[in-house]
C-alpha cells in the first residue's frame, strides 16, 4: 500500500551531494548556465546603456531606461500585455488542468487519442494558428460567424476576433499544450488513494479538487502559471497576427517595432534592452515567489518507496460527458483550425471555404515543398536542431531539477532562477547576444551554422524544461534515493536506476515539447540566419512574408504530420512502459 | 590575443586592398577579372532563398565565373545591425547589399559602404549618391478585391480613400512608409489630414503588405492602400484582385550598396552593375516582382509612366523618418477603434 504525504513531515534529508559525487554535475550544470545565461544577460545590460544599442559601441547612457519608463504610452501597453497574459494563463490553466486530470487520472475512453489531439497544436506554427483563427471568427468572413448567421439568422457577427478577448481566447488554447505537458506528469504521479479516501469520506467531485487534487499540485500549476505568465508578456506571434491589425498593442508589439521597423534603419536595441530588464524583474519576482511557496517540498511528496501504484478515478457516468468536453475542445482548437489550414494548403490563394472555391483546388503548393532544391535542407536542419536541443534541454533540465530540488549544493536557487530567466529575454535580444558572443569567440566557429541555433534553443527552452521536471521532482520522496545510497549506489547510478524512471514522463514531456517548439520556431531562426542554417518555419517565414500563405499552409500541414509520428511513436512507447 | 590581433590585421589589410582595386579598376574587364579571381560574392536581401538563386542563375548566364550567393536578412532593419556586428568582429560579411535607403544610410554613416566604382558604368540617373544604386522600387498603391468593388467605385484619388463607405473595409500596412514618402509631393499638412481621415474609417493594419494583398483577396479588406509588388503573388494565382496607381504616387526605392569589409566588392560591382541593366532588372523582377523604375521594360516603369512620383531623397532622409513616426501614431489609433 502507498504511503501518501500530505501534510507536512520531517523532511528526509536532502542527499549529500559531496560524498555522493554529484558536485561534478552540480558544477557542470552551474558553467554551462553561466555560459549559456549569464553571457548573454551582461550583453543585454551593456546594450541597454549604449547610445546606440549595440553592446561593442562606444558611450553611456541611461536614457533609453529614462525613455522606456517615463514613456506613457510603454505602461498603457503594459496594461494591455498584462490583461492578455494573465487572461490566457487563467483560460489555458482551467482547461489544461481538467484535460490533465481526465487523461492521467480517470478511466475516460479513448485517452490515447485525446492525448495525442492536445499535445498536436504544438507542432502549428503560431502565425498559421492565428490566420486559421481570423479566418474562422473574423467579423467579416469568419467561417463560423457566417455559419452561426446562416443557422440562426444573426445579422451581425457573434464573434470577433480582433479583440482583447478574442486573442486571449486563441493564445489560450495555443498554450493548453503546453500546460498540459508540465501538468500531466504530475497528475500521472499523484496516488489515488487519496483521492479514494475522499470519496469514501463522502467528498463530491468539486470537493475532491478542491481539497485534494489541486492542493497536491500546487508546485506543478505554480511552475505552468508563472511560466504562461511570462510567454504571455513576450508572445509576438498572436498579438502580431491579431491584435495589431486593430490597433490593440502590447510590450512584445513594441519590441517587433522597435527591432524591424524603427524609422532610423537600425533596431532601437537599446529600449528593447531596457524593456527586457522589466520583465526580467517580474520574472524574478515571480521565481522568489514560486521558491518560497514550495521552500517545503516534503508537503508535495507523493512517490514514496512504499508501493506506489497509479490507478483511474471512476468517472462512471460521466465518462462520455468527459470525453465529449474534450471533442469539444479538439473541436476547437485542433480540428477547426487545422481544417481551414488543409483548406489553404489546397488553395492557390487565400480564400474562404465555399462551393465555388472547391474548382480552384490544387496540389502546387504541396508540390512546390517538395520540389524546392532549399527544402531538403532546411529539413534536415531542422531535425537536427529539434533533435539535438530536445535531447539536451531534458537532460540539462533533469539536472537542474535534481540540483535545485534534491541536493544541497550552495548556489542551487541562483540556479533555479538562471535556468527560467531566458524565457523572459526577447528571442531578438537572445539572437544579438548569440551573435556577438560566437563572432568574437573564435575557439567556436559556429556563427552561421546549425549549432548556434540549437544554444539559441537550449537556452530559450531550458525554462520550460526545469518548470516541467521541478514539479516531478517536488514529488518524488528523499527515501528513495536515500535507501538507493544505503545500498551502496552512487549519485550516478541512483539517477539512472531511481530517478530517471520515474520522472520519465516528464522527461519525455520536455523532450516532446521542445522538439516541438524547435521544429516551428522562428525569432532566433531568422536572427541568426546564415549561409547554410535555414530551418523549416525560415522557409515558411518566407512563403508567408512574401505573399504565399498557402505554400506556408502546406510546410505547416507537413509539419504537424511529422510532429503526428512522433507523438505517436511517443505514446506507444509509452504505453508499453506502462504495459 | 596575438593571433586575434594578427588576423584583425591581415584581414584588415586584404579588405583594404580589395577595396583599394575595386575602387581603382580601370575598365568592367578589370573588375570582371579582379572578381573572378576572388571569393564568393555575399549578396544580402531580403527575397525568398529560391528567389535568389534564380536571380544568380540568370547573372551566371552571363558571368559563369563569379560566385554569387545569396543570403536572406529579414525585416528591413536587420540588414544593416547583420553587417555592422559582422564588420565590428571582423567576421565574413556581405560584398553587396540590398534595401531601404535607412538600411542602407545606417551603413553610410558608418563608414561600411565605399563608393561604387566608376568602371562599373552605372547610370548617372541610378545613382542615388556615390554609394547607392537604384535597383527597383515598392510602389504604393491602391489595391481592391474586384467581387466586392465594382470597377467604376475603386479608388482614382487619394481623397477617394476617405470615402464613407469604405469605413471598416479598409486597411494598409501598419507601417505609414507610403504615406510619409507621400508628403514629398502631396504636402506635408495634406498628407497629415489624409492619414487621419484615413485613421478614421477604422483600418485593418497589417505586419506587411504581402498578408494585406491576401486578405483583400480573402474579402477580410475590399480596398487597401498596399505596394505594386506584394499584390502580385495573389493576382498571379487568380485571385479577384486588382491594383492601381494614384498620383502622385508615393515609391519607396530599393538600393544597393557595396559593403567596404566584403570579400569581393569587385564581384559585388559588377553584379550591381547587371542588376540595374535592362537584362538583369527584368530578371530581378521576374524572381521577385519588385522592378525598377527608371530602367526600361520593366512592368514597374510601364506602370510609373507619365506619373508624378513622391519620395524624400536621400538628404531628406531626416523628413520621411519624422513623418513615419508621426503617421504610426496616427494609424494606430484609428486602427484601435475596430475593437
Amino acid at each position: 500500500m502507498a504511503t501518501t504525504v500530505l501534510e507536512p513531515t520531517r523532511a528526509a534529508p536532502r542527499s549529500n551531494w559531496r560524498q555522493s559525487g554529484a558536485w561534478m554535475p552540480v558544477l557542470g550544470v552551474g558553467a554551462l548556465l553561466v555560459w549559456l545565461v549569464v553571457v548573454p544577460l551582461i550583453l543585454l545590460l551593456i546594450s541597454s546603456v549604449r547610445p546606440t544599442g549595440f553592446p561593442t559601441d562606444p558611450g553611456f547612457t541611461l536614457q533609453h531606461y529614462v525613455d522606456t519608463y517615463t514613456d506613457r504610452r510603454f505602461w498603457e501597453l503594459a496594461g494591455n500585455t498584462a490583461i492578455f497574459a494573465v487572461g490566457s494563463t487563467l483560460f489555458a490553466l482551467l482547461i489544461g488542468i481538467t484535460l490533465a486530470w481526465l487523461v492521467e487520472r480517470t478511466d475516460m475512453p479513448l485517452k490515447g487519442l485525446v492525448r495525442t489531439m492536445i499535445i498536436l497544436p504544438m507542432a502549428t506554427p503560431p502565425v498559421l494558428l492565428a490566420i486559421a483563427w481570423v479566418m474562422l471568427l473574423s467579423p467579416r468572413t469568419g467561417e463560423i460567424n457566417a455559419l452561426l448567421s446562416a443557422l440562426f439568422g444573426f445579422e451581425d457577427a457573434v464573434f470577433n476576433i480582433y479583440s482583447l478577448t478574442g486573442m486571449i481566447f486563441v493564445e489560450g488554447l495555443s498554450l493548453v499544450p503546453s500546460t498540459f505537458l508540465i501538468l500531466s506528469p504530475a497528475f500521472r504521479n499523484m496516488d489515488p488513494s487519496l483521492e479514494e479516501a475522499a470519496m469514501v469520506s463522502g467528498a463530491g467531485i468539486g470537493t475532491l479538487l478542491r481539497r485534494v487534487v489541486l492542493p497536491l499540485l500546487t508546485p506543478a500549476i505554480l511552475a505552468a502559471g508563472v511560466f504562461l505568465l511570462i510567454v504571455g508578456f513576450v508572445v509576438f506571434d498572436i498579438p502580431g497576427a491579431i491584435g495589431l491589425p486593430a490597433g490593440i498593442f502590447t510590450l512584445s508589439s513594441r519590441i517587433y517595432y522597435l527591432a524591424h521597423e524603427n524609422p532610423t534603419g537600425l533596431p532601437d536595441f537599446g529600449q528593447i534592452s531596457a524593456m527586457a530588464i522589466f520583465f526580467l524583474g517580474g520574472l524574478i519576482l515571480m521565481a522568489f515567489g514560486y521558491q518560497h511557496y514550495t521552500r517545503r517540498a516534503s508537503r508535495f511528496t507523493t512517490i514514496t518507496g512504499k508501493g506506489f501504484r497509479p490507478r483511474s478515478f471512476k468517472l462512471r457516468g460521466w465518462r462520455w460527458p468527459a470525453f465529449a468536453g474534450a471533442a469539444f475542445y479538439f473541436t476547437l482548437a485542433v480540428l477547426a483550425p487545422l481544417a481551414i489550414l488543409l483548406w489553404t494548403s489546397f488553395m492557390p490563394y487565400q480564400t474562404g471555404i465555399s462551393a465555388d472555391a472547391v474548382g480552384l483546388l490544387t496540389t502546387d503548393n504541396h508540390e512546390t515543398f517538395f520540389s524546392n532544391r532549399f527544402a531538403v535542407r532546411a529539413t534536415t536542419n531542422s531535425v537536427t536542431i529539434a533533435l539535438v536541443a530536445a535531447t539536451v534541454v531534458a537532460l540539462v533540465s533533469l539536472l537542474v531539477s535534481w540540483i535545485v530540488v534534491k541536493s544541497k549544493a550552495p548556489g542551487r536557487k541562483v540556479i533555479d532562477i538562471l535556468s527560467f530567466m531566458p524565457l523572459a529575454i526577447p528571442g531578438v535580444l537572445i539572437g544579438l547576444a548569440l551573435i556577438y558572443v560566437y563572432l568574437t569567440v573564435n575557439f567556436l566557429p559556429i556563427y552561421g551554422s546549425i549549432w548556434i541555433i540549437v544554444i539559441a534553443y537550449i537556452t530559450t527552452y531550458l525554462s520550460f524544461g526545469s518548470r516541467t521536471t521541478h514539479g516531478v521532482m517536488l514529488q518524488i520522496h528523499n527515501d528513495l534515493e536515500d535507501a538507493a545510497r544505503t545500498s551502496g549506489a552512487g549519485w550516478g547510478r541512483t539517477m539512472r536506476r531511481i530517478v530517471v524512471p520515474l520522472a520519465a514522463p516528464a522527461i519525455a514531456a520536455v523532450w516532446v515539447w521542445v522538439l516541438a517548439h524547435c521544429m516551428r520556431e522562428l525569432s532566433s531562426a531568422l536572427m541568426l540566419q546564415g549561409r547554410t542554417n535555414e530551418t523549416l518555419p525560415v522557409l515558411l517565414y518566407g512563403y508567408w512574408t512574401g505573399g504565399e500563405p498557402n505554400k506556408a499552409a502546406a510546410v505547416g500541414v507537413w509539419l504537424i504530420l511529422a510532429l503526428l509520428i512522433v507523438v505517436g511513436v511517443w505514446q506507444f512507447l509509452t504505453r508499453r512502459r506502462e504495459a | 590575443m596575438t593571433t586575434k590581433f594578427l588576423t584583425m590585421l591581415s584581414l584588415g589589410a586584404v579588405s583594404a586592398i580589395a577595396l583599394a582595386t575595386a575602387a581603382h579598376a580601370q575598365s568592367m574587364e578589370d573588375l570582371v577579372a579582379e572578381a573572378t579571381d576572388g571569393e564568393v560574392v555575399l549578396w544580402y536581401e531580403s527575397s525568398q532563398a529560391e528567389q535568389g538563386a534564380q536571380i544568380i542563375d540568370a547573372f551566371n548566364e552571363s558571368y559563369p565565373d563569379i560566385e554569387v550567393e545569396h543570403v536572406r536578412v529579414t525585416g528591413g532593419n536587420g540588414l544593416g545591425a547583420t553587417i555592422i556586428q559582422e564588420a565590428q568582429a571582423n567576421a565574413e560579411t556581405a560584398s553587396l547589399a540590398t534595401g531601404g535607403v535607412s538600411h542602407l544610410g545606417a551603413l553610410i554613416e558608418r563608414d561600411l559602404l565605399m563608393p561604387v566604382p566608376e568602371a562599373a558604368g552605372i547610370a548617372a540617373e541610378l545613382m542615388g549618391n556615390e554609394y547607392l544604386v537604384n535597383t527597383a522600387a515598392s510602389v504604393y498603391v491602391a489595391v481592391w478585391n474586384t467581387d466586392a468593388v465594382a470597377e467604376d467605385e475603386a479608388p482614382t484619388t487619394w481623397e477617394d480613400f476617405l470615402d464613407p463607405q469604405w469605413a471598416g473595409r479598409i486597411g494598409t500596412w501598419v507601417i505609414s512608409a507610403g504615406f510619409s514618402n507621400l508628403a514629398a509631393e502631396y504636402g506635408e499638412e495634406e498628407t497629415r489630414s489624409l492619414v487621419e481621415g484615413f485613421a478614421g474609417q477604422e483600418p485593418l493594419l497589417y505586419r506587411s503588405t504581402f498578408p494585406l494583398a491576401q486578405q483583400v483577396a480573402a474579402g477580410e479588406v475590399d480596398v487597401a492602400m498596399g505596394i505594386f509588388h506584394t499584390a502580385q503573388p495573389p493576382i498571379q494565382a487568380g485571385a479577384p484582385i486588382a491594383v492601381g496607381a494614384l498620383d502622385p504616387t508615393p515609391m519607396n526605392t530599393i538600393w544597393s550598396g557595396i559593403v567596404s569589409e566584403g570579400a569581393n566588392t569587385a564581384g559585388a560591382a559588377v553584379f550591381l552593375a547587371w542588376l540595374v541593366s535592362p537584362e538583369g532588372a527584368a530578371a530581378y523582377e521576374a524572381a521577385t516582382n519588385r522592378g525598377n523604375a527608371i530602367v526600361e521594360g520593366t512592368n514597374t516603369s510601364a506602370l510609373l509612366e507619365g506619373r508624378t512620383l513622391s519620395e524624400w531623397s536621400y538628404d531628406e532622409l531626416e523628413n520621411y523618418s519624422r513623418l513615419m513616426a508621426e503617421f504610426n501614431e496616427t494609424l494606430a489609433a484609428g486602427g484601435s477603434s475596430v475593437e
